[in-house]
């Protein structure tokens, strides 16, 4: 048997870190997989450099191109821990709501595309058709749909106005029965349950020795999650519970991202409820020399920064750790031994955007000829749904 | 639920027979929420030309060109859409709180992003002496204002104010030309001030 290798990337033109998957298949088994980092050096950190602690966050805000909230997030924990200023209580709740609707979008945008790589696309239409619900409140809220520009150093930006609240709360809620709608799809679709359970299974330990984080560890069943192990904002003053999985399968990485955003539902609502009155912003004076960290559990899990200060105006160093980072080199454990045509789903599970497959291509390692495109391998996977979906009818 | 394809169907049905979802964008103009972030403007009345955007604006996107010609000095600042990130700091800097403003306007695509900028100019004040720029004139007008009686005490504040106020009464002020006691009542640079306050200090 010819041993065939299957090049996924570098190019990555969604995820803030492109990566190369290399699967050695064997027929449609994959025997081993290679990954490799760092296509996209941008130079952030060192770039964060010349910039003022101001103008930092808005740096950040831009490493992502989806979660535009993570980094500011992190980012003000971590200067707002070097300069030890107590933010005001109406900053917090505000702060706590702009993190928890990005949570939804992420988690609507990645339930999407999840779909559609499983030739679900009215999955797809649907949730990011619900998105837009979610993307309208930051608008609204922030001023743009994304790249909200709403963190500072000692509080936001912006205040969300006493009269809209309840035109919000209203808003928040159209996305319940669309939520229940999505519940209901996953539990209860044979096809979807064929597709995705005992799919690419991430054991807690692998998770633990992998050093996972956020949903695709606690789909694990590896209880982290930063919003309650180290309270940040105003999550320590709201009702909620983390969501946690048991089997590390492709079908409980989707359920513990369907039920979150329950839970961040349920975070915004009692955020804007109990929204106090006072200050949004309060006055910093000066950055002395020394030390911060900060986190903030992003919808892929704990994004982590670090700043160091000389006491002027700039740090003299910034290290962002993003999520994903620690997530996709646990695709070591799940992809392999499964086939080709689960690759695409499970690579996904991890939810780096999946737009790399547009450069997968299998070549023959005789021949080096191109054998599968990137295309093909969606294609493939598609193909096995509808296959399952004919079974499932025909029995 | 039995038939999973029910619930499928049913969308299908919704989305045939219900309301368009898309819009016509850009044939139909785009609502957007009050409070949008569209592109930065600057509004030439209200701008003092301090330069305070050009400093904070993380992406160093606002230009800011000083030209002295024949006695004559001229700041510009232009904002350069292809590279502005709508953060709104420039907005939220400027000291007037009004020189440049949020717009509501974002459909700005253009084919040539060299047209997709604005420039807004103001007069520099010179230094009667060297004829180096001091600021521009409504920098110097906005902060001799801001003080109040104290700008007075400082000719480069004093003599551009009393000018604003009475042309002819700024062309009675006495001057000299000789870095002497007359010289003290000018319009200086720091260097030229620097020079003058020893010299008048040597005179004693």
């Amino acid at each position: 048997m010819t041993e065939r290798i299957i090049h996924i990337g570098p190019e990555h033109p969604l995820q803030e870190e492109p990566e190369q998957f290399t699967l050695h298949v064997d027929g449609e088994r994959v025997t081993k997989l290679d990954i490799q980092l760092g296509f996209n050096h941008r130079g952030i950190e060192k770039l964060a450099e010349s910039k003022s602690f101001d103008q930092i966050l808005f740096l950040v805000e831009r490493i992502c191109g989806i979660c535009s909230t993570s980094h500011p997030f992190a980012g003000v924990n971590a200067i707002e821990n070097l300069i030890g200023v107590e933010i005001p209580e109406r900053a917090r709740y505000i702060r706590t709501t702009v993190g928890e609707l990005e949570r939804i979008h992420s988690h609507l945008l990645w339930l999407g595309l999840a779909g559609h790589f499983l030739g679900y696309n009215t999955l797809f239409m649907w949730s990011w058709k619900t998105r837009e619900i979610v993307l309208d409140l930051l608008e609204r809220i922030s001023g743009n749909r994304q790249n909200y520009a709403m963190f500072k150093v000692g509080g936001v930006r912006r205040d969300i106005r006493d009269e809209e609240i309840s035109d919000y709360l209203k808003r928040l809620d159209t996305l319940l029965p669309t939520l229940d709608m999505f519940r209901k799809a996953v539990t209860d679709d044979p096809v979807l349950h064929m597709r995705t359970k005992g799919v690419g299974v991430l054991t807690a330990e692998d998770a633990r020795q992998f050093g996972a984080v956020g949903p695709t560890a606690r789909a694990s069943g590896v209880d982290i999650d930063i919003r309650r192990d180290d309270p940040y904002a105003a999550y320590d003053r709201v009702e909620w519970k983390v969501v946690m999985g048991r089997n590390g399968d492709v079908f409980d990485k989707v359920m513990v991202r369907i039920l979150e955003m329950y839970q961040s539902h349920g975070i915004i609502a009692q955020c804007l409820k109990k929204l106090p009155p006072g200050e949004i912003d309060a006055r910093v004076k000066g950055v002395p020399p020394g030390e911060g960290i900060g986190r903030h559990e992003a919808p892929r899990g704990e994004v982590i920064h670090y700043v160091q200060s000389d006491g002027t105006n700039r740090p003299t160093r910034y290290k962002v750790r993003a999520p994903s980072y620690m997530n996709v080199a646990t695709n070591l454990k799940t992809v392999v031994g499964g086939t080709i045509s689960d690759a695409a789903i499970i690579l996904a599970a991890v939810d780096p955007c999946y737009c790399c497959t547009e450069r997968a291509a299998a070549v023959d390692c005789a021949t080096g000829k191109r054998v599968w495109s990137g295309a093909d391998l969606i294609r493939l996977s598609q193909e096995k749904t509808a296959q399952l979906r004919k079974t499932v009818v025909s029995s | 639920m039995k038939f999973p394809k029910v619930r499928e169907l049913g969308e299908a049905l919704r989305a045939l027979f219900g309301r368009r979802y898309t819009t016509l964008f850009p044939s139909v103009k785009a609502e957007v929420p009050q409070g949008f972030r569209g592109i930065p403007q600057f509004d030439a009345a209200e701008c003092i030309g301090c330069g305070a955007c050009a400093i904070v604006c993380p992406a160093k996107d606002i230009e800011i060109t000083d030209e002295v010609k024949e006695g004559k000095g001229v700041r510009r600042l232009t904002i350069h859409y292809d590279d502005c990130i709508f953060c709104a700091q420039c907005h939220r800097s400027c000291p007037t709180g009004k020189g440049v403003v949020m717009t509501e306007k974002f459909d700005i695509a253009s084919g040539n992003r060299h047209a997709l900028r604005e420039s807004v100019e103001k007069e520099l004040v010179l230094c009667e002496m060297c004829g180096e720029m001091v600021a521009a004139r409504d920098h110097l007008l906005w902060i001799a204002r801001r003080v109040g009686p104290a700008a007075y005490t400082n000719p480069t504040l004093m003599l551009p104010l009393i000018e604003s106020l009475s042309p002819s009464a700024a062309a009675a002020v006495e001057r000299g030309g000789d870095f002497g006691r007359s010289d003290r009542v000018r319009v200086l640079c720091p260097k030229c001030r620097r020079i003058s306050t020893r010299e008048f200090s040597l005179e004693k």
